[in-house]
């Protein structure tokens, strides 16, 4: 087991090395220049631009940008300069980039969790009541949320569950944007829960709502597969109880493609929900991400991809020792 | 049985779900916050509760029995967040970080936003010739001399100095330092002198380009000894402005809080500035997002993108106390031809060169009709491009060309009888290209197809993506008829650097004349892309053209820079090296219910050059 962890680093560190050529290759094939926003402004000179390429090290030859870069890059230790500046300004990349990780983790881990802890115990739900009315109106839900494109859901909860709502009642539910108000360091411990929430919710469930429809599929799928095979039908035959033919031998099996699904999704909690956090004004890593590949800050963007690629790396490693504990079937050679 | 299971796994769900929230609730807040390093000192207003982030909660009230309302908070929104707070820093140009610097920062000018004049800041009156803060020396250098306004003060205190400014001068021209030193270069060291309340240099030679300078002070005291470029990025010295640097919760806000000890008055009640106790600036990047959290008043004013929907749509806000402003703003507009050999690359048959093609060209464009199309009427077609910088001074030099697709037809017509050209085996063409990421532009290449079809002339659209259109379109030259955007700064020395970019000394890479009109072939130029040959265009016009900017350069006489300029308009227009179109719009929104004194500006100085005169009307 342990050889088996071990050679998989090793491939997960070839990959990584691989991931970081292909990205910094296409970023600096793409055609932009990242200096290219100096250019409008007539009173700055091209020897100020100079000066400017100077200082960031872009007057070098990409190979060496790359070694400078790729050599200070695994020295994450050497906080806050071990990822190089970021193009916009003076500010340090590791810093820019590990400030926005919390913001991230907050409204993912959530939108995550209630995906879940919503979507996996629906498609159960589905499964075992087939074609019942709520088989069919959730079903029906999770196609419209599904094929609802996360802007218009975002924003459709911005119209009516922000400005709306608060037209109707007179009562500030949800605010359209930021993670907290300004005066959240001045608030009780209470007041801070509730100003998180009403921060919290519409982002979260714009990104859930999605998720959930998604898992409650696949899960369902997945039930039904386990729920029509052999062994569960012996199982009912020898007398066991519905309860205990699916808790203990249709849901085990039934969760095991989700694994990869759920953990895929982890690993993709990194790059933030760029829509969502830009249309929530949310202080996280897809923001921070987008607005980076806008003005060709490849410093930034190579940050962020690496840091998803790990994620990758780690979590698909994860999802396949999990898979030996839920199968016993699965052994690691 | 079944039923208590469901009921219990209900439970459960409700039980989990509500965990996941306190949990996401109870976490710290953990992104990065910086807070301001200069404690303020003892305010005339008290805050005696936290502000919140809706905008009607004014913390104290405290009115002269006649004045404006001291207290309470305003909540600016923005697209954009600063990379820096460091104006001097890399970064420090986006126009963002002079929005909320305008709160703390002082210099010598400002901005007026009814006039769009240059105003004093700190110092007693702007010097000019007339008021002997200029002189001429009798060896052709330029004295300038400030008075700095004996009330002027720190938020700590200490009284603004000459000393000030010239550490500022010393920082800029640090040469570890990666700052832009324009003009400052042209300071003679030797010839700094630091009063308690003066500040004198002498320039090697006259140029307007002062006018600008020290526009932004750093105070010495605060400032000496530290790291320029690291230590001021996430928080600020102490403050010369209204407010002072409090909070900046990245990805979120900006908070100032009231500089106690600001020096200024309101000119109308007498009373001391500013009235509010703090301003918040959020970033909000998404413009549906940014339109909502103003309609749901979480923020008091906003600077939109100037989409024509989004105007509408905050227009139908006045009803409810809401004030939408919409002027022209700096950035303008303009179509361009290309002169250097690269031209060709684009379009093999180009007529650029000739000027009965560039004035067909000119009578072709209908721009009542393109202001109508993109912009809805809401402002005027450009006569010039010195409508963008100084609009008294204009000639519109460019009315000379009224849409007219006979004329253009005639004109072509008189190319083609030219003995140096066969339109039969080589048509009127023109090949368009702009960048493709950008609505109005392509809206714009769509109303050329029709324009063009009327006056004759083969027509084709190559629209590109902005990364290579001003990437190696731009600098290469490799477009025949082109179109985008400057940007015009109020004053003269924005008026007289403009001329820059059509410099017949200045080919790139290291002038800015990206036209090539009227430059030597370029050699040994390093990407091999710069090299070409001699412009397709050198002649009396270009030679005097070269001469006007050489002299606007070099002269601080207000009459006869006036002149100078006038003659460059004039030629640029003749000769139709570009074709102005528009201004883009720049509407400023505000509830104005709540907020007081608000007053857009579109140019550089942003809605913020008078914060310390608003206050809640709500009070």
């Amino acid at each position: 087991m342990l050889q088996y962890v071990i050679r998989r680093l090793v491939y997960g560190m070839i990959t990584l090395l691989a991931l970081s050529i292909i990205t910094f290759t296409l970023l600096q094939n793409t055609g932009g220049d990242p200096l290219d926003r100096l250019k409008s402004n007539p009173r700055i000179t091209q020897q100020a631009i100079q000066e400017m390429a100077e200082f960031y090290g872009l007057d070098q030859p990409g190979t060496k940008q790359y070694l400078t870069w790729v050599g200070n890059f695994v020295q994450v230790w050497n906080y806050p300069t071990a990822w190089g500046r970021s193009f916009q300004g003076p500010q340090q990349v590791q810093e820019l980039v590990l400030n926005r990780l919390g913001g991230t983790a907050r409204l993912m881990f959530t939108a995550l969790g209630l995906a879940v802890m919503i979507g996996i115990p629906l498609g159960i739900y589905q499964a075992i009541k087939q074609y019942s009315f709520f088989d069919q109106a959730t079903t029906t839900f999770s196609f419209v949320t599904f094929s609802t494109p996360i802007f218009v859901l975002g924003i459709g909860l911005q119209i009516i569950l922000a400005l709306k709502l608060e037209q109707w009642t007179g009562v500030k539910f949800f605010y359209t944007s930021g993670m907290n108000s300004t005066s959240y360091s001045d608030l009780s411990f209470g007041a801070r829960i509730g100003d998180t929430l009403q921060h919290l919710v519409l982002p979260a469930t714009s990104i859930a709502l999605i998720s959930i429809a998604g898992y409650s599929r696949y899960q369902r799928a997945s039930m039904l597969e386990v729920m029509h095979s052999d062994y569960l039908r012996t199982a009912k035959a020898k007398g066991l109880s519905r309860r205990s033919v699916i808790v203990k031998h249709a849901l085990r099996n039934a969760l095991i493609p989700i694994i990869t699904l759920v953990s895929l999704d982890v690993a993709g909690v990194l790059g933030g929900a760029v829509i969502t956090e830009s249309i929530f004004a949310w202080p996280g890593m897809g923001r921070l991400y987008i607005q980076a590949i806008f003005l060709n800050d490849w410093p930034i963007v190579m940050a962020v991809v690496m840091l998803i690629g790990f994620m990758v790396v780690v979590m698909n490693l994860l999802a396949d020792l999990a898979y030996g504990w839920l199968d016993p079937r699965v052994r690691y050679d | 049985m079944k039923h208590l299971w469901q009921r219990r796994s209900l439970t459960w769900l409700g039980l989990l779900l509500a965990f996941v929230l306190v949990v996401a609730a109870c976490g710290d807040d953990d992104t990065a916050e910086t807070t301001g390093t200069t404690s303020a000192p003892a305010a005339t207003t008290t805050t005696t509760a936290a502000p919140t982030t809706t905008a009607a909660a004014p913390t104290t009230t405290e009115a002269a029995p006649t004045g404006k309302p001291y207290g309470g908070e305003a909540i600016v929104a923005s697209d954009q967040e600063p990379p820096t707070l460091n104006t001097f820093a890399p970064g420090g140009d986006n126009f963002i970080v002079s929005i909320v610097g305008n709160g703390y920062w002082t210099g010598v000018q400002d901005i007026d936003g009814f006039t769009l004049e240059l105003i004093p800041e700190v110092v007693t009156e702007l010097p000019t010739v007339a008021n002997g803060g200029i002189s001429i020396n009798a060896d052709g250098t330029e004295t300038i001399r400030y008075t700095i306004l004996d009330e002027a003060v720190w938020a700590d205190g200490t009284p603004i100095s000459g000393d000030d400014f010239e550490f500022t001068y010393n920082t800029i021209m640090d040469p570890d330092l990666p700052i832009t030193r324009t003009v400052y270069e042209d300071i003679d060291p030797a010839t700094v002198v630091a009063g308690p309340k003066t500040f004198e240099f002498t320039l090697t030679a006259p140029t307007v380009q002062a006018e600008l300078i020290f526009g932004f002070l750093i105070p010495k005291h605060d400032v000496e000894g530290s790291d320029f470029i690291n230590d001021w990025n996430d928080t600020m010295w102490v403050s010369g402005g209204p407010f002072e640097f409090d909070q900046w919760q990245k990805g979120e806000f900006i908070r100032l809080t009231r500089n106690a000890n600001y020096w200024k008055t309101d000119a109308e009640t007498g009373q001391q500035l500013p009235f509010l106790d703090s301003v918040i600036f959020r970033f909000i990047p998404e413009t549906a997002a940014l339109i909502n959290s103003f309609k749901a008043r979480e923020v008091d004013v906003i600077n939109p993108p100037p989409s024509i929907e989004t105007i509408e749509d905050l227009q139908t806000l006045e009803s409810e106390g809401a004030s939408v402003e919409v002027l022209s703003g700096p950035i303008w507009e303009h179509l361009n031809f290309q002169f250097g050999d690269n031209r060709l690359v684009r379009n093999a048959g180009s007529y650029n060169e000739f000027l009965e093609y560039r004035q067909a060209v000119a009578h072709t464009i209908d721009k009542t009709k393109i202001v109508d199309e993109i912009l809805k009427g809401q402002v005027e077609p450009m006569s010039s491009y010195v409508d963008a910088f100084s609009p008294t001074l204009s000639l519109g030099a460019w009315d000379q060309y009224d849409y007219n697709p006979d004329t253009a037809i005639a004109l072509v017509a008189d190319l083609c009888a030219r003995d140096d050209t066969d339109c039969d085996a080589n048509p009127v063409s023109t090949i368009f290209s702009t960048t493709s990421n950008n609505d109005a532009r392509v809206t714009l290449s769509q109303l050329f197809v029709e324009m063009f079809a009327d006056a004759g002339i083969v027509y084709e659209n190559q629209l590109e993506d902005s990364s290579l259109f001003f990437g190696e379109t731009l600098d290469f030259g490799n477009w025949d008829l082109g179109e985008w955007a400057w940007v015009g700064t109020p004053g003269f020395a924005g008026l007289v650097s403009i001329h820059d970019i059509f410099d017949p000394e200045g080919a790139p890479p290291d002038g800015q004349n990206f036209y090539r009109w009227g430059t030597a072939a370029v050699e040994g130029a390093d990407p091999e892309g710069f090299n070409q040959g001699a412009s397709s265009v050198i002649d009396d016009n270009t030679a005097r053209f070269a001469v006007l900017r050489d002299d606007m350069n070099s002269t601080v006489d207000v009459d006869e820079l006036t002149e100078i300029i006038h003659e460059a308009e004039q030629i640029l227009a003749d000769q139709v090296v570009i074709i102005p179109l528009y201004a883009r719009l720049d509407p400023g929104a505000v509830w104005a219910d709540e907020l007081g004194g608000y007053k857009h500006n579109p140019s550089q100085a942003g809605d913020t050059w008078n914060i310390e005169q608003w206050y809640r009307v709500d009070l």
